[in-house]
C-alpha cells in the first residue's frame, strides 16, 4: 500500500475510534501531510502496532489504553494525539469536544465511561507489553 | 556611520516603554531588534471562541498551527499560553540564544514584541518591603505605575485584596465581568473571609492589562475568549503596539533582524556589534547611549561578552512556579459558557506574616479556550474514554498557577561558555537549584493554599512542577548595588564601569517577589529612561 493510503486508512480507523464517525476529506487529508513528514521516526515496534491497528482496527482502544500507561510518549500515541487534535479543530466535530449541558444522570454514563477505561488501561497495558 | 543618540536594543515590554519615554521627550531614538514577526499565518477572523469553533474550516490554522505544530509531544511544561500564531516569539532562540543546563529551562524571546507577544497580562504593584527589597525606590516607582497605567490600560477592583494587586494605584479601569466559575468561587470566599483572613490568605480580582472601556482607538474587552490567539481588538496590551504607535514618529526608527553580540565603549561613541539573523554576517552600528533592555538572561550574554571576565558567574532570579489543575464539582456538566475570559481572573495570597512581604501568589483561570487536546494526554486513559470524560468536567475546570517569591543564593547562577554549534560561538550556562528548606517551605505553602481554595468549591486533582524556569519571570542578573563593581547597575540602571551603557529590563532586580515583574519591570524602564533625560537622581 502507498504511504498515502495507509496514512489515510490510519486517519479513518483513527477518526472512527476517536468520535465515531469516518473523518471529513478534510480532516483525513490534514492528517495525512501532517505525519507523512515524521514516518522515518518511527521505530519497529511503532510500525508493528500500527499495522497491528490497521488489520485489527478493535484493538485501537486497547493499544492507545496501554500506551497511556506504559509508554504516553510513545509515536503511536502521538498520531493518536494529532489525530484528536485535528478533529477537535474541525466546525463538524465540535460538538464532540465543546462543554455540553448534561442532566445529572450522565454520571451513570461516566462512571462506566472512568470503569471502562481503567479496565482497558490494564488490560491494554498487558497486550502492548506482550507485543513489545 | 549615523551614531544615534540613544539605541535602545529589544522591543520588549522594557524596550517599548524606554522608547516612549525618551520619544515622547523628543529625543532622537533608535530601535535595534532581533524582531521575529509573524509572517507565516494568515490572520484570525474576528469572532468569538464558541462561533469559530462551530463555524470556521480553518480553524486549525490558528489552534493547531499549518502542519499541527501547536500538537506536541510530551507533557504540557512551560508555556502552554504560547499557541501556534504566537510562535515567532521564540523563533531563532534555540540556535541564537543557546543555553546548557541540566535544572533550569527558560523561555526566551526574539520576537517583536519579545515575551509580551503571549503574556498573562497580570499587573502587580509591588508592597514598598518587596520595592525595596528588589533595590527600586518606592517613591519613584509609585509615580511610574501611574504613567504605565495611563500608557497601557490597567483594569483592576479595589477589593478586600487590594493591598496585595492595585496597591495605591489611582489611574485604573474596571475590571471585567467574572464568568461564572470565579463568580462561584468569589462569592464562597466572600461567605467565609474571616476564616481565610484568619489563615493569611486574601482573594482578589488580579489586575490585568486589559482595557475595558474604547480608549485612544484600542476597544474595550469583548468577552470572545480569544485571548490566547489574536489581539484583534487591542483590548490586552502588548509592546509591539507601543512600537507600532511610535514607528510614524519622526524621531524613531526601528531597525529589525539583527542580534546584538557585544559593545564597545570608544571615546566618542559605542559601538553595538551584531550579527544580521538569517545570514549571520557582522554588523555594527554606533550611539552616544546604549540602553539594554534584551531581558534580564539577554542583558547579562551582552555584559559577558562586551566587559570579557572569563568565567565570571552572575546571579538569577526566577519565581518557583507550580500549576494545580482544580475541579470545581458544582460547575461539572454545563455547556460551554460564551462570553467570558480567558486570562487569570482572581488571585489568592498567602501573607501568612501580614506585612505584604515573602507571600506566595496562586491565580486562577478557566481552561474552555485552550481546548481538549493540550490536557488530553496527561489523563492515564484511552482518548476515547479521556474525551468523553473531559469533555463532561471541563466546564468545571479551573487552573491554579501558583508563584512564590526568589532570592539570590549561590546555587542560582549563570556563566558564558564556548558552544561552537551557535551563531554566537557561545552559550548561556545556567545553574538553578532551589534549597531543601525552600523546597519543603514552598511545598508547605502549596498545601495550604489548595486547603484554602477547597473551601471556595474547588478541589485539587494534582500539583504539577513543570520544571525551574518555567514561571517565565527572570530577572536580576546585573543587580542594583551601591558599590562601582563590575556586572551591576547603580540604581539608575546605568552598567556599573561604563560611561553610557544603561540596562532598562528586570537585571537590577535583587528580590523577586511573587507578583508578577513586568508591571514593575515596565516601570523600571520608564525610570530608568526618565533618568538618562535628567541624567541624575
Ligand atoms: C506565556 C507568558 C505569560 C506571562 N504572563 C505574565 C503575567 O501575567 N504577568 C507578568 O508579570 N509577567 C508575565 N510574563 C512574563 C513577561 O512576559 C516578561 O516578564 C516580560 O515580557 C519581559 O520583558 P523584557 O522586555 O524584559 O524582555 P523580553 O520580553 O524577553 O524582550 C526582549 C527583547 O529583546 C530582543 N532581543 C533579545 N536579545 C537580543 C539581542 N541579543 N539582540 C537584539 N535583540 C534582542 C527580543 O527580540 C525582544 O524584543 C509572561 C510570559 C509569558 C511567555
Amino acid at each position: 500500500m502507498k504511504v498515502g493510503d495507509r496514512l489515510a486508512l490510519e486517519a479513518s480507523v483513527f477518526g472512527r475510534y476517536i468520535v465515531g464517525e469516518v473523518p471529513s476529506a478534510t480532516a483525513t487529508e490534514l492528517y495525512v501531510r501532517v505525519v507523512r513528514g515524521h514516518e522515518e521516526t518511527l521505530a519497529a515496534n511503532d510500525r508493528r502496532l500500527l499495522s497491528l491497528i490497521l488489520r485489527h482496527p478493535w484493538t485501537v482502544s486497547w493499544i492507545d489504553a496501554g500506551l497511556a500507561i506504559v509508554n504516553p510518549h510513545s509515536k503511536v500515541r502521538h498520531r493518536l494525539h494529532t489525530m484528536f487534535a485535528i478533529l477537535e479543530s474541525m466546525p463538524e466535530y465540535a460538538d464532540y469536544f465543546l462543554p455540553r449541558q448534561r442532566s445529572p444522570f450522565y454520571i451513570v454514563i461516566i462512571a462506566f465511561a472512568t470503569i471502562r477505561g481503567g479496565f482497558k488501561a490494564v488490560l491494554g497495558g498487558l497486550f502492548v507489553k506482550i507485543l513489545s | 556611520m549615523k551614531v544615534f543618540d540613544y539605541l535602545i536594543v529589544g522591543s520588549g515590554c522594557s524596550g517599548a516603554m524606554a522608547a516612549q519615554t525618551l520619544v515622547d521627550a523628543g529625543r532622537e531614538v533608535a530601535m535595534l531588534d532581533a524582531g521575529n514577526e509573524n509572517t507565516l499565518m494568515s490572520p484570525v477572523p474576528q469572532g468569538d471562541f464558541l462561533t469559530l469553533r462551530k463555524t470556521d474550516p480553518e480553524q486549525y490554522r490558528y489552534f493547531l498551527g499549518e502542519d499541527a505544530e501547536g500538537v506536541t509531544q510530551g507533557d504540557i511544561g512551560k508555556g502552554a499560553q504560547i499557541t501556534p500564531v504566537r510562535k515567532h516569539m521564540t523563533t531563532y532562540v534555540d540556535t541564537h540564544l543557546s543555553v546548557q543546563s541540566d535544572t533550569f529551562s527558560p523561555v526566551e524571546s526574539l520576537g517583536y514584541g519579545g515575551l509580551g507577544i503571549g503574556w498573562g497580562l497580570q499587573c502587580w504593584e509591588y508592597s514598598i518591603p518587596e520595592m525595596r527589597a528588589a533595590g527600586l525606590e518606592p517613591q519613584r516607582m509609585k509615580q511610574a505605575y501611574e504613567t504605565i497605567s495611563t500608557r497601557i490600560g490597567i483594569s483592576g477592583t479595589k477589593d478586600s485584596a487590594a493591598k496585595y494587586t492595585l496597591g495605591s494605584l489611582k489611574t485604573y479601569q474596571p475590571s471585567p465581568t467574572m464568568d461564572r466559575n470565579h463568580q462561584a468561587i468569589y462569592q464562597k470566599y466572600a461567605a467565609r473571609k474571616h476564616s481565610f483572613d484568619s489563615k493569611g490568605l486574601f482573594l482578589g480580582r488580579t489586575p490585568l492589562a486589559l482595557i475595558t472601556k474604547d480608549t485612544d482607538g484600542r476597544k474595550g474587552y469583548a468577552y470572545r475568549d480569544m485571548d490566547f490567539y489574536t489581539d484583534n481588538d487591542q483590548s490586552a496590551w502588548r509592546p509591539w503596539m507601543t512600537i507600532n504607535a511610535l514607528k510614524p514618529r519622526s524621531n524613531f526608527t526601528y531597525i529589525g533582524g539583527y542580534l546584538v553580540i557585544r559593545f564597545i565603549e570608544k571615546k566618542q561613541h559605542v559601538e553595538v556589534i551584531c550579527l544580521q539573523i538569517g545570514t549571520n554576517k557582522t554588523a555594527s552600528f554606533r550611539c552616544k547611549t546604549l540602553i539594554l533592555a534584551t531581558g534580564t538572561l539577554g542583558s547579562a550574554r551582552i555584559a559577558l561578552r562586551s566587559l570579557e571576565q572569563a568565567g565570571k558567574q552572575l546571579p538569577l532570579l526566577c519565581n518557583p512556579y507550580t500549576y494545580v489543575p482544580c475541579l470545581q464539582p458544582t460547575m461539572v456538566g454545563k455547556a460551554a459558557e460564551p462570553n467570558k475570559l480567558g486570562f487569570a481572573q482572581l488571585s489568592l495570597f498567602l501573607d501568612e506574616q501580614r506585612n505584604n512581604f515573602d507571600v506566595s501568589v496562586s491565580s486562577l483561570y478557566t481552561y474552555q479556550s485552550l481546548m481538549l487536546f493540550r490536557i488530553i494526554k496527561q489523563a492515564p486513559f484511552n482518548l476515547r474514554d479521556a474525551r468523553l470524560l473531559l469533555q463532561y468536567v471541563l466546564s468545571g475546570i479551573v487552573i491554579m498557577g501558583v508563584h512564590h517569591p526568589d532570592e539570590r543564593s549561590d546555587q542560582k547562577y549563570i556563566s558564558l561558555v564556548d558552544d561552537l554549534s551557535s551563531p554566537t560561538q557561545d552559550a548561556l550556562k545556567i545553574h538553578y537549584v532551589l534549597e531543601d528548606d525552600k523546597k519543603r517551605e514552598f511545598a508547605r505553602r502549596e498545601k495550604k493554599i489548595i486547603a484554602g481554595v477547597r473551601k471556595t468549591g474547588l478541589y485539587a486533582i494534582k500539583r504539577i512542577n513543570p520544571g525551574y524556569g518555567s514561571s517565565i519571570h527572570y530577572a536580576g542578573t546585573l543587580p542594583f548595588s551601591k558599590k562601582d563593581e563590575a556586572f551591576t547597575l547603580r540604581n539608575d540602571g546605568k552598567l556599573h564601569g561604563t560611561q553610557h551603557v544603561y540596562v532598562a529590563d528586570s537585571s537590577g532586580f535583587t528580590y523577586l517577589p511573587a507578583r508578577g515583574l513586568t508591571f514593575s519591570l515596565l516601570a523600571n524602564a520608564h525610570t530608568v529612561a526618565e533618568g538618562i533625560l535628567h541624567n541624575a537622581f
